[in-house]
């Protein structure tokens, strides 16, 4: 036979094997659909909760009161709307952020009082998220206007070109985005953190590793495989997930960067786990073990009750910067630099984790496991 | 050149020496048959010929490649077929074939040429848990042959298998043994090994304790291989040896 030198094609030639078997055969593995199943789950679980858990709520209103009249929140009667008033700018555009369903802004502005005797159609400035569809804008500010024309007997406007709100940066408002946020990061982790090692160990357990390793494979080739296999199906699935949440990203390039960055970032402890792993019931706790401290930290980072210090750990925390990363693809002006320096720190990161892998795999060999 | 040389080759796990300073040689187009009872130390040797595991002590070369420092050459020389059956189960026969193909970067004809030998043409398609453990034992002989190596390790090929199936494995063992490929066999079967053997080792407790033709060995200690191998067994046990 044609005994063939060591060469870069040949070792790309041998870990795209190994890959391959492991994409050609997903469907009938059930660690591949489980894997993929749940995680979609979780991403349009994420994306819909809060239209499941809004139901029936009456339309949300949020009005900013620049008018000098004290009275006039206890005056108008809105009980169709759940309705809050505010005095700030900056407040009434935090709580427009911060919605999670089709929220309407309205701005009674300091001549509204003397616009209503006048006896011309009152025109109010209206802002909406920037993930709301038209159809509902529509739909809210037809609403709105009835109840507020037949409130003051008199036509009311509602401006036709509407203000639209979007996430900021150094908001602490989370809105719709955080959940899409969180949703593609659980995603992501889930198939790191979960398929990588199983893919690992079931051939560690099946012993066809060991039928690999006589091969002109070499552990190297086959955790390359893996994490080739795994990247595959982390794409697959982050792309499906990126289609319900299309209306949220604003800025492609910056959202799908980041979640290559972060697919790199989980998928690389998921093999180290496969590697130091023997069988699945290890992996099974491992999981969690690793599940938990991965990702509580981000919704410790929102809601910001632990001391100072703590949240300036949990802030520099992996999946909280990865949070940070991808919120840039989310937002309106994002601020580069920022995206470069997280973005470095989470490339270092996950550097280190290849490094580590590469030298637990090096001893392995070395020791002829 | 012999087809396998190994040198006081030893293997220690912590305190467990399972291969303790073996010497032998293997001719080229030899059956050579590695017998000894469970735990003697002959998986481990495979192992450590077959570049899996890093002796402690001691030298070999397998096709004339040393087994620690030319370990990626080695692997193209070699065919392995494991005491157990690691087949992956979700594909079909072809397609385990077509994998290690991927991997050995050769022809798609060689596969069908493989399954032909072991007579698993008919069956190539079939998903792998419909096939029966002796169809699954020639699909791992068809495995190790399907790069056309020099040295063929089988360990335990027939274990576990009922007698009709086994026969049809060894029958098959010899026809690649007309073939000149030279065989590194281990063994329970002391029949198996009568038949098939040019010479065999008997190992005990990681060490050698005769070597020779099966022929040689009856002259010297029983009239039947399986007598040589308990005579020789039961004296190393009892320190005679």
């Amino acid at each position: 036979m044609n005994k063939q030198p060591t060469s870069f094609i040949n070792h790309f030639r041998i870990t795209l094997a190994i890959a391959w078997k492991d994409i050609l055969d997903g469907l009938k593995n059930k660690i591949v659909l489980t894997s993929i199943i749940t995680s979609l789950f979780l991403v349009i679980f994420y994306s819909y909760l809060p239209d499941l858990t809004n139901g029936d709520e009456l339309d949300r209103l949020v009005i900013l009161d620049q008018t000098d009249d004290p009275t006039i929140e206890e005056l108008m009667d809105l009980s169709e709307f759940s309705t809050s008033w505010v005095k700030d700018q900056g407040a009434f555009l935090e709580i427009i952020r911060d919605m999670d369903i089709p929220t309407l802004g309205i701005v009674l502005g300091s001549d509204f009082l003397d616009q209503s005797t006048i006896g011309q159609p009152i025109t109010i400035q209206g802002y909406a998220p920037y993930w709301m569809k038209a159809g509902e804008i529509s739909e809210i500010i037809i609403n709105t206007e009835s109840v507020l024309s037949t409130y003051f007997q008199r036509d009311i406007v509602i401006k036709p070109a509407i203000s639209t709100v979007y996430p900021v940066m150094d908001s602490a408002a989370n809105g719709k985005s955080f959940i899409a946020i969180a949703g593609l990061l659980i995603q992501i982790t889930v198939m790191g953190l979960s398929m990588a090692p199983q893919l690992i160990v079931e051939e560690k357990e099946a012993k066809t590793l060991q039928a690999v390793v006589v091969s002109p494979a070499n552990l190297h080739h086959f955790i390359l495989g893996k994490t080739l296999a795994v990247f595959f199906y982390s794409i697959l699935t982050t792309a499906i997930g990126l289609i319900f949440l299309s209306p949220l990203i604003i800025h492609w390039g910056l959202a799908i960067s980041t979640l290559i960055i972060g697919m790199f970032a989980v998928i690389t402890p998921g093999i180290l786990l496969g590697v130091l792993l023997q069988s699945k019931q290890q992996i099974s706790i491992w999981i969690w073990v690793m599940f938990i401290p991965t990702m509580l930290p981000l919704f410790l980072s929102i809601v910001r009750i632990l001391p100072k210090g703590v949240l300036l750990i949990i802030d520099w925390w992996p999946i909280v910067v990865l949070f940070r990363l991808l919120k840039t693809g989310f937002t309106l002006n994002p601020p580069i630099l920022s995206f470069w320096k997280e973005g470095l720190y989470m490339i270092l990161f996950s550097s280190v984790l290849i490094l580590l892998t590469t030298w637990v795999i090096r001893r392995k060999t070395l020791r002829g496991k | 050149m012999k087809a396998i040389r190994v040198k006081d080759l030893t293997k220690v796990f912590k305190s467990i020496t399972a291969v303790d300073h073996i010497h032998f040689d293997v001719d080229p187009g030899e059956v050579f048959g590695f017998l000894g009872p469970n735990g003697a130390g002959k998986t481990t040797t495979i192992r450590m010929l077959t570049g899996q595991l890093l002796p402690t002590s001691g030298q070999a070369t397998v096709a004339g490649y040393d087994i620690i420092l030319e370990r990626e050459q080695l692997k193209m020389e070699i065919g392995v077929v494991f005491e157990f059956q690691n087949l992956y189960e979700r594909l079909s026969a072809r397609d385990n074939l077509n994998f290690m193909r991927n991997l050995y970067g050769i022809n798609r004809s060689r596969v069908d040429e493989v399954l032909n030998i072991v007579g698993l043409s008919h069956q190539a398609k079939a998903p792998l848990k419909t096939l029966s453990n002796g169809m699954k034992q020639r699909l791992l002989i068809a495995r190790g042959l399907l790069h056309e190596p020099s040295i063929l390790f089988l360990d335990e090929p027939t274990k576990g298998l009922d007698p009709s199936i086994a026969r049809s494995i060894r029958q098959l063992i010899g026809k690649l043994a007309n073939q000149k490929c030279t065989i590194f066999l281990t063994t329970h079967y002391m029949e198996e090994a009568d038949r098939l053997c040019d010479k065999v080792a008997i190992i005990n407790h990681g060490k050698i304790i005769s070597i020779g033709s099966p022929n040689q060995l009856k002259e010297l200690y029983g009239p039947t291989l399986e007598d040589v191998f308990i005579n020789l067994t039961e004296q190393e046990n009892a320190g005679v040896l």
